[in-house]
């Protein structure tokens, strides 16, 4: 039943296809003695553009895109004949007829989406183009911010329109996600010439709507799932905060002391006594410290000197955690007059440390080693607002463009060390990711077809996604096409998915090092990809149980909890320096009022969503807390001087006058009413 | 006492808004963006109004005029908000659970009206019930009976909801091309806030008629947008 129903849809896009390119070949029965025109071994693909009249053909994915860049794309007949150039591969049909038609089942009904509105066909042809080319290239075709923006919406809606109206022919079909009943592809015989067509590699497969729907998904997921623990530490900062500033006499005058002396723009920005420039020395010392770190870092990655990189993170993790401890938990007892013998208070530091380095370091679930990086980074934002107000207001603002430099640079630190990675295609360990600093985001993307409706509604789905590249692409593709004949059940554990607690976003914990991006951080972009795009070639890749094409190693499909965790690892990524100078700045806010934390809570959560926004926009590694801290900044000093008052003047109190030498207020009247006036 | 008053008051104000966060909004990664958003735009109304109120020294003493500005601010951020959901409803319908159930517009309504109002219900009293906490009370001016504090919270309940059903009316209204419901939303936005005058003020029981007229205006509205709902 359902199989007659997909092979309907299956045949029917497929159809329309073949009489719409130029590349109506009937290649049914090429003899796998073709050669590669590339390297001359025996050729399984084959220009889809260009069909057979070219005779070109390809022994895999890699050696077409070296042809392509090295001069085919300047003859392939395809792009004479179609103003919108496409390129393609064709499978030629005795390479695993099963694989093939999967794939191509998943092609063809993103199609069979996308034929019902002509402006769908063009742009999907557009887009196949730039999937073609690299990373560079999809991001130079798009080079307006605001162009990517629009496209954004209006892809959205021409898609909207496309799934309204295929809703009409194959109602159970919409959508590659929901292809997955698992046996029904295997048994679909090979294709004839019009659907071989159809059947290109998926490293051609183009940006499709779906996939940009899927996309975009995926990072609403993701900037759910990063945005908890990011509260959670901004919310255990806070707290320390309060806690430990609880000084305020139990006897005041009345109301709010935030209500007593008026707050001055000066008082606000902390400039009571020291001067302004040995607060500008000091947030200058501080930040050297963290570009120092970061230097040594990057260098010691650089030269692949790993050991000494851990020794020094375990190093670094046992201080933090240790002193910053001690300093909280002193000021705890301290600020409520508790006694606690140094022994018991000894015993319980080193307790937490201990435990803190081993979960971090050796072994632990996932869930508590993010307890353990949240509380480490909280205690590390507390520590830094004992700094003086200005010298912690500069130091956050010059941390931002440090941010800005070191991403985004030529020779900028942190992007040195994505390019390292990617170029060495050797991965940064995940150990590094959770003990430096910056963090990477893998903007990764949601490997389109891994879930279907269903696990769509479930909140907290997050697929750890290949890197938004041609290649990644590709492979996506390829999991599309797996899970389509792969029960659910069997890769779900290892892409996949953790439960809606949302408590795996992993928070890369890099040190004490500070600064912060998000990057692209993806294995396998790593792995398969760097500057010479190679992905692996289906049929190696497809064995019923090698799901896991996308990791280049195969693992058992059924693995225990640690292939999730590890997948989960894989998702968005945000550095410890970046919750921990979220956290500095609320908490710094919070040593205020209320107000001035809510508004700076607030302001950074927004810089967080738009950095992911940009993120998921420009798929490459951002820096993270430049547009969280302009907002943080510029709304705690607005909100600072003027809603502060504002708020207070809506609290209708008595009459009161300010008593010079005794510095407190006095409540006056007959009355002793107040009342509040909401606006 | 304090912390029992603290936390009466707390669940008093956001005890309502924190549940149908958690048991609805919460649940949905979509719908808790569109909340931070449109708490964002809020946010971005009252420092704006509070900017004017800050420059404008005549402003200062006068809660009639401070009101006037704080409220015309709010509703006109409420329009831009419009904006930019419809530039941005086609995305978000499709990648909403349900891309094609007529509910999505009045849930995306519902959701950042509520998050207009539970940013509305920190910034004003999340202070007050800072304050609150210590150890003594405010009386109420127009109910001596009554404390400030939670008189406080009983209408910052009041304001998260009637903001969510502001929105919904408001939206309604907007996306059939009408401007009538706006008009409504914006008279009872005034008058729910200059009905809370009446609490500072020394007309007997002032607190309570001020608190009664927020519940009627948010039974109205509530119907009000509820209705095309169950219509359609």
């Amino acid at each position: 039943m359902a199989n007659q129903q997909e092979d309907e849809a299956f045949n029917k896009p497929a159809q329309e296809e073949g009489t719409l390119g130029a590349h109506t070949t009937g290649n049914g029965d090429f003899p796998i003695t073709t050669l590669c025109t590339v390297c001359g071994r025996p050729a399984r693909y084959m220009c889809s553009l260009c069909g057979a009249q070219a005779q070109v053909y390809y022994c895999d994915p890699s050696c077409q895109t070296f042809d392509w860049n090295s001069g085919h794309k300047a003859v392939c007949a395809g792009m004479h004949n179609n103003g919108a150039a496409a390129v393609r591969e064709t499978t030629l049909p005795n390479t695993s007829p099963a694989v093939s038609s999967a794939v191509s089942l998943a092609n063809a009904s993103s199609m069979a989406s996308l034929d019902n509105t002509g402006r769908g066909r063009v742009r999907q042809r557009r887009r196949r183009v730039r999937g073609r080319g690299n990373v560079a290239q999809v991001i130079n075709a798009e080079t307006h911010f605001i162009d990517r923006i629009k496209g954004f919406f209006s892809r959205g809606s021409s898609q909207h329109q496309s799934t309204h109206s295929i809703q009409s022919i194959p109602p159970t079909i919409p959508t590659p996600t929901t292809l997955r009943t698992p046996d029904s592809h295997i048994v679909v015989p090979p294709r004839t010439s019009s659907s071989v067509e159809n059947q290109e590699h998926p490293i051609m497969e183009p940006l499709t709507e779906e996939e940009k729907l899927e996309d975009l998904k995926f990072y609403m997921e993701q900037v759910y799932l990063i945005i908890k623990p990011v509260l959670c530490c901004i919310a255990l900062s806070i707290l320390w905060v309060k806690l430990t500033t609880e000084s305020s006499p139990n006897f005041s005058t009345g109301i709010g002391e935030t209500a007593a002396p008026p707050s001055t723009v000066g008082s606000t920005f902390g400039s009571d006594d020291k001067g302004n420039t040995s607060a500008f020395i000091n947030a200058l010392i501080i930040l050297g410290q963290i570009v120092g770190a970061t230097i040594v870092v990057v260098v010691l990655f650089y030269f692949n000197c790993m050991k000494i990189l851990f020794g020094f993170f375990i190093l670094v993790v046992t201080a933090l955690l240790g002193t910053f401890g001690w300093t909280l938990g002193s000021e705890l007892l301290i600020s409520h007059n508790l006694a606690l013998d140094q022994v018991t208070f000894w015993f319980f530091i080193w307790n937490m440390t201990a435990v803190g380095v081993l979960m971090i370091f050796y072994k632990g679930p996932l869930f508590l080693q993010q307890v353990y990086l949240v509380l480490m980074s909280s205690m590390m934002a507390y520590t830094l607002t004992k700094l003086p107000a200005l010298t912690a207001w500069i130091l956050l603002a010059l941390l931002a463009v440090w941010d800005l430099i070191a991403v985004l640079c030529p020779f900028g630190p942190l992007r040195i060390l994505v390019e390292t990675s990617q170029n060495e295609e050797r991965e940064i360990p995940a150990l590094l990711y959770t003990v430096m600093v910056w963090m990477m985001a893998t903007p990764g993307e949601p490997p389109s077809s891994t879930r279907d409706q269903s696990r769509v509604s479930d909140p907290a789905i997050i697929a750890p996604a290949p890197a938004y590249t041609p290649n990644a692409r590709w492979s996506r593709g390829v999991e599309s096409a797996v899970s389509s004949w792969t029960p659910l059940s069997e890769y779900g554990d290892e892409r996949h998915l953790t439960d809606s607690s949302g408590q795996d976003v992993e928070l890369d914990v890099r040190n004490s090092t500070g600064t912060e991006m998000i990057g692209v951080n993806n294995e396998v972009a790593r792995g398969h990809q760097g500057n010479t795009p190679m992905p692996p070639t289906i049929p190696a890749a497809l064995p019923s149980q090698g799901c896991r094409v996308t990791d280049g190693e195969s693992r058992a499909p059924n693995d225990s909890e640690e292939e999730e965790e590890e997948a989960a690892r894989g998702g968005l990524k945000l550095g410890l320096g970046d919750f921990v100078f979220y956290s500095v700045l609320v908490a710094r806010a919070a040593l205020f009022d209320w107000i001035t934390t809510v508004t700076c809570t607030v302001a950074v959560l927004t810089g967080l969503n738009m950095t992911i926004f940009l993120l998921a926009l420009y798929q490459k590694a951002l820096p993270a807390l430049p547009i969280s801290i302009a907002f943080g900044i510029l709304f705690y000093f607005v909100s600072s001087v003027t809603l502060t008052p504002f708020t207070n003047e809506l609290v209708r109190r008595q009459d009161k006058i300010f008593i010079e030498g005794a510095d407190t207020w006095l409540w006056v009247g007959k009355n002793g009413g107040g009342g509040m006036i909401y606006v | 006492m304090t912390l029992i008053s603290f936390f009466g008051n707390a669940l008093t104000a956001y005890g309502p808004a924190l549940a149908v966060f958690l048991l609805y909004v919460a649940r949905n990664a979509q719908l808790v963006i569109l909340l931070m958003t449109s708490a964002f735009f809020w946010l971005l109304s009252i420092l704006f109004s509070s900017v004017f109120w800050y420059l404008i020294k005549p402003l200062q003493n006068v809660p009639v005029g401070t009101i006037f500005v704080a409220v015309t601010l709010q509703e006109l951020f409420r329009f831009l908000f419009f904006k930019l959901m419809s530039k941005a409803e086609k995305g978000l319908n499709i990648i909403a659970k349900t891309p094609n159930s007529p509910l999505n517009r009045p849930a995306n309504a519902f959701v950042t009206g509520l998050g207009f109002g539970i940013m509305s219900g920190l910034t004003l009293y999340l202070s007050q019930l800072a304050e609150s906490a210590g150890p003594a009370i405010l009386a109420c001016n127009s109910c001596p009976g009554m404390d400030v504090f939670f008189v406080g919270a009983l209408t910052t309940c009041l304001f998260i909801f009637l903001h969510s059903v502001w929105n919904m009316v408001a939206f309604d209204g907007w996306y059939r091309g009408q401007w009538l419901p706006f008009g409504f939303v914006m008279i009872s936005h005034y008058a729910a806030s200059y009905g809370t005058l009446l609490t500072p003020s020394s007309i007997e029981y002032g607190c309570a008629i001020a608190l009664l007229i927020d519940f009627v205006i948010l039974i109205v509205c509530t119907t009000l947008a509820v209705r095309p709902i169950l219509v359609s």
